[in-house]
């Protein structure tokens, strides 16, 4: 069988690699001179809707239906203390409205599997991680009728309903701080420190 | 077998410490991944299992690192526990000093902490009993391995190994000298050729690298 698409990110070095298409609002991308610590994304500023996005700028090679997304993360968006913030990380076709992530929100307790059609068709099904910052390592796995989620190597969510109709998926990290609430000052954050992603 | 790399390299359900490995082909060494520095050459070497070769100035450091600058450096891995393997050759007989494996937390220009595994070369002045390969460390006295001078010149992969009261150096997979206290500051990885006799330059190639946290 010939080999299929597969792809590995270790997120070491000076900096993120220029395959990467990257855009920030009011944030900010680095690596993290930090022991583990991998790729750094995180809000600069507090003005409402900052954000970060990360992707392969529309190149799509993996399958909606049998592809696999693995990534070690720490997400934190002060989930008790803010408005509209959320952090969306997985495989998708269009940045924020199609495709399948891992998904940190505030005023959610524990971190959702989020599978989008569009804006408008969009479910999302509770783990029992909590949604506050920790290394976890998460692992999606879209096949032709469920998207599943799996965190810390069990299955912690799965979704069949919702799930993208149009072809191809690119890595896609989004993040973005709504209003600051309780927050003050503190930035939404995302650390990655592995992501690989194949087709099955 | 899985198809996933994460499965075949992690304990089931387990969150992976810092990895990455550098095999070192392409028409350019990566530039986001790596910072060079010195005066000498970095290319990629047209031969079969070639490699990067580093091609120092006849005088002083070219190296590679994670550290653009001293505000920028970027050390993911620990000081106390942590691995560093490579694959690597001396190939210039004379003058020649290869710093292949080298896990560090200071920029190019500082001093600072750092463990190292060595070869020298055929150094000008120097007698038969100084060609050797040696584990270097800011924290203990230098240790001579006891590998043949006949093996100078020959690919060896090398493994550097940072633990909470020791430091370990094996080549071709046998231990061949261990160091005392680890470092306490984050560490980045450098491989570097250099040469201090002005008349030479110093030739080394690297074809693999890996580093990880334990």
């Amino acid at each position: 069988m010939a080999y299929k698409q597969h792809f590995i990110e270790w997120f070491s070095g000076k900096q993120l690699p220029s395959y990467w298409s990257t855009t920030v609002g009011g944030a900010s991308i680095i690596m993290n001179d930090v022991v583990d610590g991998g790729l750094k994304l995180y809000t600069t500023s507090t003005g409402t809707n900052s954000n970060f996005t990360m992707n392969f700028n529309n190149k799509r090679q993996y399958s909606h239906t049998g592809s696999v997304c693995q990534f070690t993360i720490n997400a934190d968006v002060q989930q008790a203390s803010t408005t509209n913030w959320f952090l969306q990380v997985g495989l998708g076709h269009t940045v924020g409205n199609t495709g399948h992530w891992l998904s940190a929100k505030s005023a959610q307790s524990y971190f959702r599997l989020q599978t989008s059609q569009s804006e408008s068709a969009t479910y999302s099904a509770d783990t029992t991680v909590a949604n506050s910052p920790a290394w976890v390592s998460a692992k999606i796995e879209n096949k032709s009728g469920s998207c599943e989620l799996s965190l810390n190597g069990v299955l912690s969510a799965t979704n069949d309903s919702g799930l993208q109709t149009s072809t191809g998926m690119q890595p896609n990290v989004y993040g973005n701080r709504g209003t600051s609430g309780s927050a003050g000052s503190n930035p939404l954050v995302c650390l990655l420190r592995y992501m690989e992603v194949y087709n099955t | 077998m899985t198809d996933s790399i994460y499965d075949q390299l992690n304990a089931y359900g387990t969150v992976a410490k810092q990895r990455f490995v550098e095999t070192f082909s392409g028409d350019a060494l990566d530039t986001d991944r790596w910072s060079t520095h010195g005066s000498g050459t970095i290319a990629m070497d047209d031969s079969i299992d070639g490699g990067l070769k580093i091609t120092s100035a006849t005088t002083g450091v070219t190296r590679i690192d994670f550290a653009p600058s001293d505000a920028l450096k970027k050390r993911p891995f620990s000081g106390s526990g942590s691995v560093m393997i490579t694959v690597a050759k001396l190939t210039q007989v004379l003058y020649g000093i290869m710093t292949h494996t080298t896990l560090q937390d200071m920029y190019y220009t500082e001093a600072g902490d750092y463990a190292s595994i060595v070869t020298y070369g055929d150094l000008n002045g120097l007698s038969s009993s100084q060609k050797k390969f040696t584990l270097r460390s800011s924290e203990f006295t230098n240790i001579d391995l006891t590998i043949a001078e006949s093996e100078l010149y020959n690919w060896h992969t090398y493994k550097l190994e940072l633990k909470s009261a020791s430091t370990e150096a094996s080549v071709d997979g046998v231990l061949e000298g261990t160091g005392g206290a680890s470092i306490v500051a984050n560490v980045q990885p450098a491989c570097e050729t250099s040469a201090s006799e002005g008349s030479a330059n110093s030739v080394g190639n690297i074809r693999y690298m890996e580093c990880y946290n334990t």
